[in-house]
């Protein structure tokens, strides 16, 4: 902090007046840039906002999404001749079937384009962590450089719908006290964009009011007061006519859109107890589907892309290494009537058509294959076994990426629609139309309007949106 | 003068620039990799290093071919699984110490000729290769092409390694001509990236492309030249620009990077705080930061001498002397534990802790460290864990192998009080011993019923189990634990948590050469109303409050004066006295801290 010279110098007025507001925020000095040698051209977008709810640990398609032959429990039961652990249901769409479990979505199936055939990398030795990083970023680690989460590109690219709300909201995982913790954070965030663009992290939904509230113990008047005696303090400092600092500028101006998101009235989108206790219980489930509720107050207050996670915990949730049924089971009551919900009232308020929400999860599970057929990755099931002996036994076991469900709803694309399929035999691969993470984000981000070309230029090297540029979205898919 | 008086206050050198060194090696406490053991921290290593302002030649050296401490570097961050041909550890390798050492970017060469320089993807495998234990074959954009690749060192000119040597001897034959009297490039690469941390852009910018053209080929070529005909002397080049007339002039705002070519030097650009500058900042001027560091240096310079005068109290510890029973069988676990008073609390306490052949250590029933890798030997800083009164230390003991074996556990810690005075704790014959062992929940240990029968421990004496290396590694640790002083703890030594994070401090993963220059919305969020801040900011009102509360004046002319060197004009001095007044108890102390904190005046250095 050197004393500086106070007569010579340019005055912040002269310099405020030379500055559009706009290339102050396009401008820093280290930042990566958008490159100029290629044109490229975004599609017209059909939607605004994405929601992604994310199945983290691998969620098992033949007992969910993608019904197989359906084998009950029984003591004695041949492992290998089991493919699904949960009967067939019918739903609103004629030849959509999901599992037992799943009565409400099933009852929103005719708002839905439903994937069967996505499938995933062989990255050999499975460790959801690392699968989970491809699926959020489209690479796979290790990495060059740190890539940006799929909602950090649409925060970078789109911008925020409502300049008060986060454009990328980040909702349901803990960054702390969890297992494989460190890799989780790898990927949440907005890698070499830089922070403006990273994750607003809500770990618990029913605490998402106090990360927009003034901090603990401070009366609101007090917080208002503090912040209007600091823009004061700002101004009669010495330093702040004599200088023509663009990074002051920037810095005050940061501080005041912050203010601005703290005290503004958008911010009770935050607080899910000013929820109708009616629509609160339909959501109430639990974290994820309390994760629901705020995922659609943001959406309707302006994000433009919010995850909400079950919540990656390894061996917990749809981390099923033993007692597969019963775990999927009772997943399913917890994400069934908050995700049938959150469809309907974006349909009831008119968003859903603007709104891509997709259902997906880093792979799918086998009750015998680990990773692929064929493949040298390690078995990692702690319920082996020839027969079913006990529960225990029973359940998809292991992590298998050669064929899962992706479920989609509107944002433009096909209502009542199913695209792709699995074998009906094991290995349950995809046998139709296959769509890649790479296709399935060009997909996502042709609907938001961006190209899955978009490239940055980093380190003077070029970075896609989706790898190389070669993303393609699935055309079928859209209405 | 002040420049080399600050230069050699040794353990602030080295916490400020553990920050650089952090980020440019890829070092952290804690990150990707670590879980399945695919990554090496030298910490210890490095700190040595810069506590000792090692020639960075020497430094160079050490970490191409390196010792265990010093591995963590080239070794690569390992995940799991298959990677991409262009990111195994052989690849890893070659990209960070071209990068690092020598401004290369291999990124693009490693999976195609580059587009943007002169490498291609042969050299770029070549450079892998000396790394490489075994045949590497050449990789183009994740296919393999049929060739192998063969150790080759980038600049021929200057010699070149050994193909058919063993890799340790090339990793040797590399680190000599990398640090090669005539190798320019390393002296100029790290010559500019300190021109760059000082003075806010490099000479070549950026930093990591070394071919450009630089802004003044004269100055980086006799900073180079300076350094390497100074016997690498790092803290000789800082001091030669810092004393610079330049470096003392006004700093500028930049606001885009200006079209390559169009760079004109004007002077020193205005840089934001660290996210570590900020905290140690703030921290030091109201005493609320951490008072454990998260990694176990020890901070202070190791005088070799120390060592040997060190004497050692602890006694080999194991329920039963060996003879009067058959020796511990294998597996066989025991608990221990010592009980002590304390007149108060110390304010350093140290504790150097190994057992044949694990240990778990509790002090007062709250978990400090467990471990099976014994000749390692921990130093572990126990102090925030003791208490005023009486003072419990606890070490469930572990034997191993296959069949009865000889087990013992070693402690010492020493407790130096306000006063002076150091106490010694000690495992000797005054512990107790029970085969009960308690449970851990949460970190915290509990026994189901406290057991009745504790009774006195044995000490080993036949020590055919305990090699040299160990007793020696005892011994030096001893020493460091002697000389210990208590140190502020500095940023560069914590973890990174949502608040540094958010302030700019980057994951580790990769080499990061330059760190964001501006603040985020995001970020101005989190400092408004995150929480860390929120705690640091409460503690730092209560401890400002008891130290300055003779009057409001005085604290305001003193926060004026401490935090931003200066003086408040009158305007200010009434906004902060008003303040001051506002709130009940310390908040208007507490707000003003966080008001002076906030300005731009306080973040940016200029």
């Amino acid at each position: 902090m050197n004393d500086m010279n106070v007569n010579e110098q340019q005055t912040r007025r002269d310099f405020v007046k030379k500055l559009s507001a706009a290339s102050m925020a396009a401008m820093m000095a280290n930042e990566p840039r958008l490159m100029g040698s290629e044109k490229i051209e975004h599609p017209a977008p059909t939607a605004d906002t994405c929601i992604l709810l994310w199945m983290a640990g691998g969620m098992a398609a033949p007992d969910t999404l993608d019904p197989k032959r359906y084998t009950p429990f029984k003591v004695g039961q041949e492992v290998k001749s089991i493919l699904s652990t949960f009967p067939a249901i019918d739903t609103n769409v004629d030849n959509i079937k999901l599992t037992k479990g799943f009565e409400n979505v099933a009852q929103v199936m005719d708002r839905a384009t439903l994937i069967r055939s996505h499938i995933q990398a062989d990255l050999g030795h499975i460790l959801h962590s690392r699968h989970q990083y491809h699926w959020h970023t489209g690479y796979v680690p290790p990495l060059t450089v740190a890539a940006p989460h799929i909602g950090a590109w649409m925060s970078r690219v789109l911008g925020p719908k409502n300049p008060v709300i986060p454009p990328f909201i980040n909702i349901g995982q803990r960054l702390e006290g969890v297992g494989e913790k460190e890799e989780i954070k790898a990927f949440t965030t907005a890698g070499f964009f830089g922070t403006q663009y990273g994750p607003f992290n809500l770990p618990y939904p029913e605490d998402a009011a106090k990360s927009v509230r003034p901090p603990k113990g401070m009366e609101p008047g007090r917080f208002a007061n503090r912040f209007k005696h600091y823009r004061k303090l700002v101004d009669q400092s010495p330093h702040r006519d004599y200088l023509s600092d663009y990074q002051q500028e920037s810095m005050i101006r940061s501080m005041d859109d912050a203010h601005r998101l703290l005290t503004s009235k958008h911010k009770s989108a935050f607080d899910i107890s000013l929820e109708p206790k009616e629509s609160y219980d339909k959501y109430n489930t639990g974290r994820f589907g309390r994760g629901c509720l705020l995922a659609r107050r943001l959406a309707e207050s302006g994000a433009r892309f919010i995850e909400v996670s079950t919540e990656y915990i390894p061996f917990v949730h749809w981390d099923t290494h033993e007692s597969g049924h019963t775990t999927v089971a009772r997943m399913k009551s917890k994400i069934d009537m908050p995700i049938a919900q959150l469809i309907r009232d974006l349909e009831a308020r008119g968003l859903l058509d603007r709104t891509l929400v997709v259902i997906a999860s880093e792979f799918s599970r086998d009750m015998m294959i680990e990773g692929v057929p064929g493949s040298n990755a390690k078995d990692q099931s702690r319920a082996r076994t020839d027969r079913l002996g006990e529960m225990k036994h029973y359940g998809l076991h292991r992590h298998f990426t050669g064929g899962t469900s992706v479920a989609m709803f509107g944002g433009g694309l096909k209502k009542g629609f199913l695209y792709g399929k699995t074998a009906d035999e094991r290995p349950l691969v995809a046998v139709e139309n296959p769509v890649s993470i790479t296709d399935l984000h060009a997909t996502m981000y042709h609907a938001m309007g961006m190209s899955p070309k978009t490239l940055f230029e980093i380190e003077r090297r070029p970075f896609y949106a989706t790898i190389d540029g070669l993303g393609q979205p699935v055309r079928d898919l859209f209405a | 003068m002040l420049v080399s008086e600050i230069l050699s206050r040794d353990v602030a050198y080295a916490e400020h620039w553990l920050t650089f060194w952090n980020d440019l090696l890829r070092n952290d406490y804690s990150g990707t990799g670590f879980i399945t053991g695919g990554r090496k921290q030298i910490t210890d290593w490095l700190y040595r290093s810069l506590i000792d302002n090692k020639p960075f030649d020497q430094f160079v050296r050490e970490l191409i071919a390196p010792t265990p401490e010093s591995e963590g570097f080239i070794k690569g961050i390992k995940w799991r699984g298959n990677v991409n041909a262009s990111q195994t550890l052989e690849i890893q390798f070659a990209q960070n110490v071209a990068q690092v050492f020598l401004g290369i970017n291999l990124k693009c060469a490693s999976c195609h000729d580059s587009f943007i320089d002169r490498w291609n993807l042969g050299e770029a495998y070549n450079f892998a290769a000396i790394y490489d234990t075994e045949k590497t074959e050449i990789h183009r954009c994740d296919k393999p092409i049929g060739k192998y690749a063969e150790p080759k060192w980038l600049f021929p000119e200057l010699g070149d390694v050994d193909p058919k040597a063993p890799q340790p001897e090339r990793m040797k034959q590399l680190a000599k001509l990398m640090t090669h009297s005539e190798n320019g490039r390393l002296t100029r690469t790290i010559a500019n990236r300190l021109w760059h941390r000082l003075m806010g852009r490099g000479i070549i910018h950026p930093v990591d492309a070394m071919q450009i053209e630089p802004w003044n080929a004269d100055l980086l070529d006799f900073l180079a030249a300076d350094l390497a005909d100074h016997k690498f002397d790092i803290k000789r080049i800082l001091s030669l620009i810092v004393s610079s007339q330049i470096y003392q002039g006004r700093a500028l705002s930049q606001k885009e990077e200006p079209k390559p070519g169009d760079y004109t030097f004007r002077g020193p650009l205005t840089k934001r705080m660290t996210a570590e500058q900020f905290l140690d900042s703030i921290w030091q001027i109201t005493d609320a930061g951490p008072s454990v560091p998260a990694v176990n240096v020890f901070r202070g310079k190791i005088e070799p001498g120390k060592t040997i005068r060190s004497e050692v109290n602890g006694k080999w510890l194991w329920s039963y002397p060996e003879g009067s029973q058959s020796v511990p069988k294998a597996g066989e676990r025991i608990t221990l534990r010592k009980s002590f008073d304390l007149k108060e609390r110390p304010l350093i306490a140290s504790a150097v802790i190994t057992a044949d052949n694990e240990y778990i250590l509790y002090v007062n029933n709250t978990l400090v460290k467990a471990d099976n890798h014994w000749p390692s030997v921990e130093v572990l800083n126990i102090g925030t864990l003791l208490k005023e009164g009486k003072n419990y230390i606890m070490i469930v003991a572990k034997n191993a192998g296959s069949s009865p074996n000889a087990a013992a556990v070693f402690f010492e810690a020493r407790l130096k009080g306000a006063d002076g005075k150091e106490t010694v704790i000690a495992s000797d014959k005054t512990w107790q011993w029970t085969k009960t062992i308690p449970v851990n929940r949460r970190n915290r240990a509990s026994f189901k019923k406290p057991p009745a029968d504790w009774k006195p421990a044995a000490e080993v004496k036949n020590q055919t189990f305990l090699p040299g290396t160990v007793r020696r590694t005892i011994m030096t640790r001893l020493a460091q634990i002697h000389s210990a002083e208590d140190h502020f703890v500095r940023a560069s030594l914590v973890k990174l948590d949502f608040l540094s994070r958010s302030l700019g401090r980057p994951f580790r993963d990769q080499v990061v050469t330059t760190r964001p220059e501006e603040l985020t919305t995001l970020q101005a969020i989190d400092l408004q109303n995150g929480e860390i801040l929120n705690q640091i900011v409460q503690r730092a009102g209560s401890n400002v409050a008891a130290k300055q509360g003779r009057s409001r004046g005085t604290l305001v002319d003193w926060l004026y004066d401490y935090a931003l060197s200066r003086q408040p004009t009158k305007n200010e001095r009434q906004t902060a006295l008003a303040i001051l007044a506002e709130g009940k108890d310390n908040q208007g102390v507490e707000d003003l801290l966080w008001v002076t904190f906030m300005l731009p005046e306080f973040q940016l250095i200029r």
